[in-house]
C-alpha cells in the first residue's frame, strides 16, 4: 500500500480526475473531501463491506424464505 | 428473446427489453445484467441472467414500511436517466430473520423502469439499517 503523508488542506489526485483531500484533523479524526468523477461510487470502507455480506446472504437464503409466510395478514 | 435452462426456475425464457442493466454492479455479485420475476405477490425475484442460479427476492418496501423514503443524488438520478419519480421502482432485499423475514432497507435498489437501468444504493441515514424484521 502506497503510504503519504498529507497535512491538513492538502490533496492527493488519484489519476486524471479524483482527488482526496484532507479538509480537517481532529485528534484521531480525519475529515476528507473526494472529488470524483460521475461512474465512480464512493462508499466507507466497513459500510460497503455489510452491503456485500447483506447481498451474498440474500443469495444464499432465498432458498430457504418462504414468503407465502409473511405475506399473510399484511 | 434468450431461453436459459435453469435449476431453479427450470427454463427461462428472456426478453431482450426486460434485461436491467446495472452499471454499477451489485455488490458481493460479479454480474451486471438482471431481470425481475414474480414470485409471490408482492414479493419478485431479482435474477443474473449471466448465471440465473444467481436470484434473490425482493420486495417494494412501502407497503411495511409506510414511512420509508429517501433522496437520490444528482449523480444516481442521472445514472438512472430518470426525468421523474414516476420513472422510477424501489425493491429491498429480504433475508432470514429467525424464524421469519427481514429487510434491507441500509441499500435499496432503485430501478428505472423505461430505460431499464437500477443502481443499489446506501443510504447514510441512520434509520434504516440492513436487517429490519418485517411483521407477519
Amino acid at each position: 500500500m502506497l503510504v503519504l503523508t498529507r497535512k491538513q488542506g492538502q490533496s492527493i489526485r488519484i489519476g486524471d480526475d479524483i482527488i482526496v483531500k484532507i479538509v480537517d484533523i481532529d485528534g484521531s479524526q480525519v475529515k476528507i473531501g473526494i472529488e470524483a468523477p460521475k461512474g465512480v461510487l464512493i462508499f466507507r470502507e466497513e459500510l460497503y463491506e455489510k452491503l456485500r455480506e447483506s447481498n451474498i446472504e440474500a443469495l444464499k437464503t432465498s432458498k430457504e424464505l418462504k414468503p407465502e409466510d409473511f405475506i399473510k395478514g399484511v | 428473446m434468450i431461453t436459459l435452462k435453469t435449476e431453479r426456475f427450470g427454463e427461462l425464457v428472456i426478453n431482450q427489453n426486460e434485461i436491467i442493466n446495472f452499471p454499477y454492479g451489485i455488490p458481493g455479485i460479479p454480474f451486471e445484467r438482471f431481470i425481475i420475476r414474480e414470485c409471490l405477490e408482492p414479493v419478485k425475484w431479482l435474477i443474473a441472467i449471466d448465471d440465473p442460479d444467481v436470484a434473490m427476492l425482493i420486495v417494494s418496501p412501502f407497503k411495511f414500511f409506510p414511512t420509508y423514503g429517501f433522496e437520490l443524488s444528482d449523480e444516481i438520478t442521472s445514472v438512472l436517466q430518470a426525468e421523474k419519480e414516476e420513472d422510477l421502482e424501489i425493491y429491498v432485499s429480504l433475508l432470514k430473520y429467525n424464524d421469519g423475514v427481514a429487510a434491507n432497507l441500509k441499500s435499496p435498489f432503485v430501478i428505472n423502469k423505461n430505460k431499464k437501468i437500477g443502481v443499489q444504493i446506501l443510504l447514510e441515514d441512520e434509520r434504516y439499517q440492513f436487517k429490519v424484521p418485517i411483521r407477519k
